[in-house]
């Protein structure tokens, strides 16, 4: 009965968040991802998802997220850079 | 109390005697081996400068303490810490290794020639450490311990050469990505441009930013497309000399980051000129 229930709010959740992207709202998770690194303003990401210009703020987040791990990446490879390796026995 | 003059003089004398017999006891002492030996952890992250020189301390001790590397001591005491410290060496460049594959692993935008190569190198140099330890186990004399022990840096060069050739790699394949994801949107843009009713001057400062992120594109691409030919290939065996190689790639990743951020900021600045 309990499992029941859980599925049952699973269905509403997703049921209404179809109904809200069929809208043109984001069923996506909006924060400050959004708004982080390229500067979108919060206006701009509380419109969320709708296609903005053929570009929506999903794709765009998507883009952020990206550049966030290339500069993970770009940093991980600047310390194996500034390291010295020497006699194991030492 | 008062010494009378003669007594006076015989101490002061006992006391220079002493004192000049401890200062020329303090470098043996050094030498000896008394002061802590370097602990096993040293080996367990890139360490500086190597030291290989074998050497016996210059001691005037009854039995002469020999040195090797980072180990002292009789010669069962030495060829017991080299087994000891390159276990530990091993462990943390396995581990290391481990890390590498799972970034590998993770990576959403790495290509999938460029996983499977780098994944194939990953587990290789896991299988050879493994076995190069139980070589260095089994060995029975100092010189070949030592020796061995020496391979699990230059015959891997897992923290300078691994490191960051693997991050260079999925940070090269990651911006191949944002390039296309960027470059997919840009006739949705441009038309967004065209058709937009804001103000001439807004469509015009749309209009710049669209082709700065353009130049930006194609500079991006230019700086970042040859990384990846250029380190993923390259050998433990071939260092120091293939270090620049990493260096300029590097650079390359870190330009076209730039001309990617400074496109994806030129997006902003026309969503915002043209109220979208």
């Amino acid at each position: 009965m309990r499992r029941l229930g859980k599925l049952s709010s699973a269905a509403l959740v997703g049921t209404a968040a179809l109904l809200m992207a069929g809208c043109g709202h984001s069923a996506l998770p909006q924060g400050p991802a959004a708004t982080q690194g390229a500067g979108l303003s919060s206006a701009s990401a509380g419109t969320a998802a709708s296609a903005s210009g053929g570009v929506s703020n999903a794709q765009l987040n998507q883009i952020d997220n990206q550049i966030s791990q290339i500069d993970n990446q770009i940093g991980q490879a600047n310390q194996g850079l500034a390291t010295s390796e020497g006699d194991p026995t030492q | 109390m008062r010494l009378s003059h003669p007594l006076r003089v015989g101490l002061a004398t006992l006391a220079v005697t002493a004192a000049l017999g401890a200062a020329s006891a303090l470098p043996a002492m050094a030498d000896s081996g008394s002061s802590p030996s370097p602990s096993p952890s040293a080996s367990s992250a890139p360490t500086s400068s190597p030291s290989p020189s074998t050497s016996t301390s210059p001691t005037s001790s009854p039995s002469p303490v020999a040195k090797v590397g980072g180990c002292s001591g009789t010669q069962a005491a030495i060829l017991a810490c080299i087994k000891q410290r390159s276990a530990t060496a091993v462990s943390n460049r396995e581990t290391r290794l481990q890390q590498l594959t799972n970034d590998v692993n993770d990576s959403a935008d790495i290509t999938a020639g460029d996983k499977s190569t780098l994944l194939g190198q990953l587990q290789s140099d896991e299988t050879s450490l493994d076995s190069l330890n139980t070589t260095i186990q089994n060995d029975t004399s100092v010189k070949q311990a030592w020796q061995d022990a020496q391979t699990i840096v230059t015959g891997y060069r897992v923290y300078l050469l691994e490191t960051p050739k693997v991050h260079l790699v999925i940070a090269a394949d990651t911006e191949a990505t944002v390039w296309s994801d960027i470059s997919s949107v840009m006739p949705a843009l441009q038309t967004a441009i065209n058709d937009s009713t804001a103000s001439a001057a807004d469509k015009e400062k749309a209009q710049t930013a669209f082709n700065d992120c353009t130049s930006q594109l194609a500079a991006a691409q230019s700086a970042s497309s040859g990384v990846v030919s250029e380190v993923i290939d390259l050998l433990p065996s071939g260092y120091p000399g293939n270090q620049p190689t990493l260096v300029s790639a590097r650079q390359s990743v870190v330009t076209a980051r730039q001309d990617l951020g400074t496109c994806r900021t030129d997006i902003n600045t026309i969503r915002t000129a043209l109220g979208i």
